[in-house]
């Protein structure tokens, strides 16, 4: 009878793998029958590779991945919205006012007071999140909030 | 929401903040947003190098979801995650 697990125990398959090491992503094929030392090996050619991933939003005015631009770019920079979607945005006011008052000792209840209203947008982003934009039948994830 | 919009909220209640600090803080508040929801998703693509093993990660990276490898006929096939790291290294090339 086959099933969905005979490829995953299949200890004789030549594969391809990945794994992330020191912030780089490690990729080579997998040959099981072969040595321990010969067990995996580079690729040997130029091959296209998609990566997946979860990501942080662009900086205000600062291009986080190029490295020569590490000060704030003024041109244009009041016209640049967020890659979040709008309905987060106001959130990040609320985090800012917080970190605000948190420097305010006279006023630190105020603190509190936006940090829930921040929290509150944590809790409807991982919604928003596991909604995945589909709507009627959901798969329900564990989540810790 | 543009950025000024953004910076005038802040001010109602922080008028002594100029605007590099609450841009700086408004960076800060976007990736813990980001972090804890994994709300944003992309997609990239490189090309390997003959015999090199190891391809560095941009900085806005958080968790790599899936790897899809293109094969001999051109067809992008998702492969596997390596549990841990193969014991012996080829650190021919690394970045």
């Amino acid at each position: 009878m086959s099933n969905n697990y005979s490829r995953a125990y299949n200890r004789s398959v030549t594969e391809h793998v990945w794994w992330v090491e020191r912030d780089s992503i490690g990729l080579a094929k997998f040959d099981p029958l072969a040595t321990e030392v010969e067990r995996f090996k580079s690729l040997d050619s130029a091959l296209t590779v998609t990566l997946f991933y979860h990501k942080e939003a662009l900086h205000f005015g600062i291009d986080r991945d190029d490295s020569t631009t590490s000060t704030l770019n003024t041109a244009g920079l009041m016209n640049e919205t967020s890659e979040l979607p709008t309905q987060f945005h106001q959130f990040l006011v609320d985090k800012v006012i917080q970190l605000g008052y948190e420097q305010k000792p006279e006023m630190i209840q105020m603190a509190g007071y936006f940090n829930q209203k921040f929290e509150k947008g944590i809790k409807e982003g991982k919604a928003f999140k596991n909604r995945n934009r589909i709507s009627g039948m959901r798969t329900v994830k564990q989540h810790s909030y | 929401m543009k950025l000024q919009k953004m910076i005038d909220m802040v001010k109602k209640h922080h008028p002594e903040l100029g605007n590099v600090e609450i841009i700086e803080m408004l960076n800060q508040a976007s990736d813990e947003f980001c972090q804890r929801t994994l709300i944003l998703d992309e997609a990239t693509q490189f090309t390997t190098v003959a015999n090199q093993r190891y391809y560095g990660l941009k900085d806005s990276i958080l968790e790599i979801k899936s790897v899809d490898l293109e094969d001999e006929d051109g067809n992008h096939l998702t492969i596997k995650r390596l549990m841990g790291r193969p014991k012996y290294r080829d650190l021919d090339n690394v970045e």
